[in-house]
């Protein structure tokens, strides 16, 4: 980690989970600090361990080993419900035979809140998710989004330690699932909570969270703010895993101070540009495909890394054509231009490819 | 043409398989000793021998009370194991929940008897505590299947929200588990209660004779008598059983009991 | 952190974790205690009571002799008797499994497939028999099938006989009414073994030009047989281990496992020989159910 944080709101440390009957660890060796007030989305494929960290975080499942300190406390001993936790289910898990309101009373009532603030505390929770007038519903009565508000309700009423929220918005459809973003962005915001957020879409964790943590196979790889993330990527799986990316052989990579690089290409030539620090021997250069430019024909372009190319095929959805392009060493590249009806390539067309280094990124091979 | 046929085959198959009922809701109202289906107009006669005959009320009264103490009591011993069958890892669950599947794989006459030979020597014979524990193994296995099933169904993360949220295992079952899966344990203690209440072959081992239920004195009539009498009575148990059938129906759909 | 360090708090956190383990599990058996003693007191406690009993002899003068002795089994296993009452109990069994398939088998298909409003309605009358009391329904069958009862009432009113059938208190009569009771069970088992049927699989044979009779015969028959199967083992069971229609239909003509199982016991009081013939009804009880494991295991795999 570059960066020192401060304070350190959350800290798990060496978190392990090998479940029962099983010898590959499910999470393994996770080391995390979470500032106070952040939200902090933890991101990957299934199965990468992040619910499993989640829920360990929560106490609903006990780790293998590891810490997981709370405001300078070890909370792995304490029992889940005096964790005073907030937590937001996929499936929302709202209490079906209860009201909406007595939903959100619950963790009021469990917490020992004094008899007279559990009304006011549970009608101010609502408002802030505007659902105050369907309070005397049942979760069945209402739309999933609903329920969805009603869940971030009953959570944050008790004003808890930290939110947990476990792929809130995997059962919404996709306009609703935007919106929603930006509501429980706000919400959190506005109430300082930290927040822990599970997801597999990295779209919602770009748009929302303060810092990701990449999680794959157990491990974090990455664990950065949004921009780094993307731009900055520290393995090839991040590169891949958010976002879109092209990864280009280089020859030779040599430097490395201060994270720079010069590198040798045969097709693009040489040239210095960025990269994860430490790299030793196999590389691969990673650049976005909308940061790809490509000339019809013309000449090499000035000073840029540039490389003949074949268009193999092309997509068009609208405001972007992409062309997927062959260059002479066999390798496929992907560029994105915003469309415009005057240059379009045709298939077979010869083409140039070329990037500005800044935008290209080196990360280890394999 | 087809479809006809098989129309005309699935009535005739219902028609049998509701001939029993009929016939006895119909004999009931004969005024002779008959069993024969009488087109004369409905007598009452038997429905009033019936309640005055006091073997068969006194077996009525035995049977109701034994019913509802064996519900209450399989229910109280029953939910908590399929609570732990279903919500907690411990060696031995196989074996556990294999166990309290096994009294349906075995004939009542040999439970009866083995039930019999320990009553016996220690006098529970032709006592409430006796016939009670003599239903509590043929009536368990179905509330736990039913009380499993609606565990199994209930989205488990409504528990872990309360938890969560701020209650301990207690607060989380009476606030949470119990309510969502309530309907599964009155249709448990509804199973129980009937099959408690309509057991014949154990009670005839272990009821002595002394009072008995109401199965083993309507058995016992049958074996010396038979006259409408007691299609006066099976009708009126019939009309009980469409009764709680109807309730059963209304709480939680009566596949989910039978069905599993 | 020096690597002590660290390994003294791995073992304390793997402490901490197994100290939850137990508390999970000790009060997983508190909650499973009551019931299994509750179980072992009135189920496996008299199973084994009877089979100490059945090696006991039964004295000349009726009186309990404790020992261990196979007197009681070489008794009944020796005892041409006893071997057409087993015989008896298993051709009630098959009657009663095959007669209850045959029937149900319609009644199943039917109830799969409508899509009449009424499905539920219909489903509660085929399975409502189940809820009612067995004596009363045993009972409605002696009034139809008796010798004065509602079919030879109803024929000899019409002069078209001057003695009655012999319906009941016989075999006849009572796999005719253990038939009817037990087919509710049957029809259980067949509808949740039909879920497989898929109509868009018919309708496929069907557009590919099999004809209705093809298309039952190759598509759905083939297709429903585990329920079926499941069914019919069912109905068998369930009527080799029944009695209070034999006893009752059967007017003490019809002897299987269950009635001389009662009758050793309560009349002749001869409680070794009870309890080694129930010995022998578990052992054709727990075949059957063994080669239907089998069997469905085979189906299946």
């Amino acid at each position: 980690m570059t960066e020192q944080l401060d304070p350190e709101y959350l800290s798990i440390r060496n978190l392990q989970k090998t479940y029962p009957k099983t010898t590959a660890p499910a999470v393994n060796d996770v080391n995390l600090d979470v500032q106070q007030g952040d939200l902090v989305a933890l991101l990957g494929p299934s199965g990468c361990g992040k619910t499993t960290t989640l829920r360990m975080v929560a106490g609903l499942l006990e780790p293998t080993s590891g810490e997981i300190y709370v405001n300078g406390k070890d909370v792995v001993s304490t029992p889940v419900h005096k964790r005073g936790m907030g937590m937001v289910f996929q499936s929302y898990a709202l209490f079906p035979h209860l009201t909406v309101e007595e939903n959100v009373a619950f963790g009021l009532q469990m917490h020992k809140v004094p008899r007279a603030q559990v009304a006011p505390r549970t009608a101010e929770a609502l408002d802030k998710v505007q659902l105050g007038h369907l309070k005397a519903r049942k979760p069945s009565e209402l739309s999933g989004g609903q329920q969805q508000r009603v869940a971030l309700a009953r959570a944050l009423v008790i004003h808890p330690t930290l939110l947990l929220l476990d792929e809130p918005l995997s059962n919404l459809d996709a306009k609703l699932r935007e919106a929603m973003r930006r509501e429980i962005r706000n919400i959190q915001q506005e109430s300082g909570t930290t927040t822990l957020f599970v997801t597999h879409d990295q779209d919602e964790a770009l748009d929302m969270a303060d810092r990701i943590a990449i999680l794959n196979n157990g491990v974090i790889e990455q664990y950065d703010r949004p921009t780094a993330i993307y731009e900055s990527p520290a393995t090839k799986f991040v590169a891949n895993f958010v976002g879109k990316a092209n990864f280009l052989e280089v020859g030779s990579v040599s430097g490395g101070a201060g994270g720079s690089y010069q590198v040798q290409s045969d097709l693009f030539g040489s040239f210095a540009v960025g990269g994860a620090s430490g790299i030793a021997g196999e590389a691969s250069l990673v650049v976005r495909p909308h940061r790809v430019s490509v000339e019809a024909g013309g000449d090499r372009l000035g000073s840029l890394p540039t490389a003949r190319a074949r268009v193999i095929a092309s997509s068009y959805t609208g405001n972007v054509r992409s062309y997927d392009l062959r260059l002479d060493s066999g390798q496929v590249m992907r560029a994105d231009k915003l469309s415009s009806p005057q240059d379009e390539l045709s298939i077979g067309d010869e083409a140039y490819v070329s990037f500005e280094p800044s935008d290209a990124h080196l990360v280890p091979e394999g | 043409m087809a479809k006809i046929l098989n129309r005309i085959i699935v009535t005739i198959v219902y028609l049998f398989l509701l001939a029993p009922i009929i016939a006895v809701v119909i004999i009931s109202f004969n005024d002779s000793k008959s069993l024969a289906i009488e087109f004369g107009a409905p007598s009452f006669e038997w429905y009033q021998s019936i309640l005055v005959n006091t073997d068969l009320m006194d077996g009525a009264r035995v049977s109701l009370i034994t019913a509802v103490i064996t519900a209450v009591v399989v229910l109280l011993l029953g939910v908590p194991v399929a609570l732990a069958i279903a919500r907690y890892e411990f060696p031995g669950k196989a074996a556990v929940s294999g166990f309290f599947l096994s009294p349906l794989l075995v004939p009542g006459v040999v439970l009866g008897l083995g039930l019999l030979l320990v009553f016996q020597p220690v006098g529970l014979v032709g006592t409430y505590p006796g016939i009670v524990l003599a239903h509590f193994g043929v009536t368990v296995p179905y509330v736990i299947r039913t009380t499993l099933s609606s565990l199994t169904t209930s989205d488990m993360r409504c528990e872990e929200a309360a938890r969560v949220h701020g209650a301990n295992s207690f607060t989380t079952f009476r606030r949470v588990t119990l309510p969502i899966i309530a309907p599964g344990i009155l249709a448990g203690g509804v199973m129980a209660f009937i099959i408690s209440f309509d057991e014949a072959v154990i009670s005839l081992f272990v009821a002595g004779s002394g009072h008995t239920t109401l199965p083993v004195e309507m058995f016992r009539y049958l074996q010396y008598r038979s006259d409408p009498g007691l299609a006066a009575l099976s009708a009126i148990l019939i009309a009980l059983s469409v009764v709680i059938v109807l309730i059963i129906e209304r709480a939680v759909g009566l596949r989910k009991v039978v069905n599993s | 952190m020096t690597a002590t360090h660290t390994n003294t708090e791995l073992i304390s956190v793997g402490m901490k974790s197994n100290r939850a383990r137990n508390r999970s599990r000790l009060s997983a058996y508190g909650l499973v205690l009551p019931g299994v003693i509750g179980l072992f007191v009135s189920f496996l406690v008299p199973l084994f009571v009877m089979i100490r009993m059945s090696l006991n002899e039964n004295g000349s003068g009726g009186q309990l002799i404790e020992t261990f002795t196979l007197a009681s089994y070489s008794k009944a296993l020796s005892d041409p008797f006893y071997w057409e009452v087993v015989g008896n109990t298993l051709m009630l069994g098959l009657v009663c499994g095959l007669s209850a398939v045959v029937l149900s088998y319609p009644i199943a298909l039917f109830l799969t497939r409508t899509t009449s409003r009424w499905k539920g309605v219909l489903i509660a009358l085929a399975i409502a028999p189940l809820l009612t009391s067995a004596v009363a329904r045993t009972f409605g069958w002696m009034a139809i099938l008796g010798d004065q009862g509602v079919i030879n009432a109803a024929l000899m009113n019409m002069g078209l006989l001057s003695t009655p059938l012999r319906l009941s208190n016989n075999f006849l009569g009572t796999s005719i009414a253990l038939v009817e009771i037990l087919m509710p069970y049957a029809i259980l088992a067949m509808i949740s073994g039909f879920g497989r049927i898929n109509s868009s699989l018919e309708e496929a044979a069907g557009s590919l030009g099999a004809s209705k009779v093809k298309v039952f015969l190759r598509v759905t028959l083939p297709l429903s047989l585990p329920g079926v199967f499941t069914g019919f083992l069912l109905v068998f069971v369930l009527a080799v281990s029944s009695f209070v229609t034999p006893k009752l239909l059967g007017g003490g003509r019809v002897f299987i496992l269950a009635t001389e199982v009662y009758s050793e016991a309560t009349q002749t009081l001869n409680w070794p020989l009870a309890s080694a013939l129930s010995v022998i009804l578990l052992v054709v009880f727990g075949a059957i159910v063994a080669v239907y494991q089998r069997l469905i295991k085979r189906f299946e795999g």
